[in-house]
């Protein structure tokens, strides 16, 4: 697949020979292309682009907080080179004078440093990868997202998979990109496979493929999305296709391209109590709507089972989370809460 | 015309609810709820007031 075909290690001089060189990209190319975002968002990324004012610096976001992601882990040990051409590319086409890549181990910077990409190590938190906290970050700011959107501090931010492509495009052009993935999204996706399943790790796959390939038969209930995505049924998610709005008109979430199957014998309210408290402790603590609702909502799923008013107060809560918060924290909570209580109503109890 | 919160800024004074009841309503830990729906007509200019009343400036209005 064609991120996988040209991943050639950290040395460049074996990325170029596999590779060749790019040419430089245009907005237009960008837009004709279709590209869109691959960190969650899926934005058409010309458009994000279009968006920065007097753009002084790229960020390329490779902090992968998502815990269930590692596929910019894996770009970067395997196709750093072509993630630096892209970013290269972005940088160029936007007069930026600075290139920042930002992520959460070492050993990027010996290899990028010689290309013009500043490596910064971030904070390993969930938020800290957020695009307004990142921007704040680099800047010299506390990593928590800022009311004020990187386009309009001069800072264009993505995820380190939208610039793979973009080093792509960069070589064989727009109609070459647009010649697989769907009218919509086109292109392929990486997506993180894990769970209970055989065979885990790191995919390429052209946007709109069918999910059911890539886990078991008998397969349960699966974790679209990550962290703040969704929880799909056993049944429903053998007929999901991977593309953002597949996804989503069946209730699930592609984000980051990630599949995590829920073992046999894990009960998934359980898991999606670990999940929520998790997200309490990684939260900002920024807004009033997230600082209390995210706790008070994880404490209705702990007495979902001991109190019978708390999954009525538990819905109604949750239906707050949406909207309320300076990011998207809190609406990935409602999401996962939403959706584990449709897919695990079974292990609902109604206490007498 | 809607009622945009800056969410980081506001610390639940809740003024904005008080004095714009027809748009703007709140939690049980006293932090905005907006909508629903956009603001009526009659209410405009009275919503243009409220953007001065809140102490943290966190209440805008976006057409």
């Amino acid at each position: 697949m064609r991120i996988m075909q040209a991943a050639a290690g950290p040395d460049h001089a074996a990325h170029l020979a596999r590779n060749g060189g790019t040419r430089a990209l245009t907005l237009a190319e960008i837009e004709a292309s279709g590209l869109r975002g691959r960190g969650g968002g899926w934005f058409p990324t010309a458009r994000k682009m279009a968006a920065v004012r007097d753009c002084s610096t790229v960020i390329v976001n490779g902090m992968e907080g998502e815990p269930l992601s590692e596929k910019d882990g894996w770009l970067l040990t395997h196709a750093p080179h072509l993630v630096a051409d892209g970013a290269i590319a972005a940088a160029a086409l936007l007069g930026a004078r600075e290139i920042v890549l930002a992520v959460t181990r070492d050993g990027l910077h010996e290899v990028l440093a010689p290309r013009g990409v500043r490596v910064v190590r971030g904070p390993d938190r969930y938020l800290s990868g957020q695009e307004s906290a990142l921007a704040n970050w680099v800047r010299g700011g506390p990593p928590v997202p800022a009311a004020t959107r990187p386009a309009e501090r001069g800072i264009f931010v993505s995820n380190a998979e939208t610039f793979a492509h973009l080093g792509l495009i960069a070589r064989y052009g727009a109609d070459w990109f647009r010649s697989t993935g769907t009218a919509e999204a086109p292109g392929t996706l990486l997506v993180t496979v894990g769970g209970a399943v055989v065979r885990p790790g790191v995919f390429e796959v052209p946007v709109g493929s069918p999910l059911a390939p890539l886990i078991p038969a008998a397969a349960g209930a699966v974790l679209t999305g990550g962290y703040g995505g969704a929880w799909i049924g056993a049944g429903r998610a053998r007929s999901l296709r991977l593309s953002p709005e597949g996804m989503r008109e069946h209730g699930a979430v592609l984000g980051p391209g990630i599949v995590s199957v829920l073992p046999e014998t894990v009960s998934g309210l359980a898991d999606t109590r670990r999940i929520v408290h998790w997200m309490v402790a990684q939260g900002a603590n920024q807004c009033g709507p997230c600082r209390f609702g995210l706790p008070a909502v994880a404490a209705d799923l702990d007495a979902l089972d001991s109190d019978p008013d708390a999954l009525h107060r538990l819905r109604a809560r949750a239906d707050l989370l949406r909207g309320r918060g300076a990011c998207a924290h809190p609406d990935g909570v409602e999401r996962l809460v939403s959706s584990a209580l449709s897919v695990f109503a079974h292990e609902l109890r109604v206490a007498a | 015309m809607n009622p945009v919160i800056d969410r980081i800024a506001c610390d639940g004074a809740g003024l904005c609810a008080q004095a714009l009841p027809e748009a703007v309503s709140l939690d049980e830990w006293g932090y905005p709820i907006v909508g629903p729906g956009p603001i009526p007509e009659r209410l405009r200019k009275h919503a243009r007031d409220v953007e001065n009343l809140c102490p943290r400036l966190a209440f805008h209005l976006k057409d």
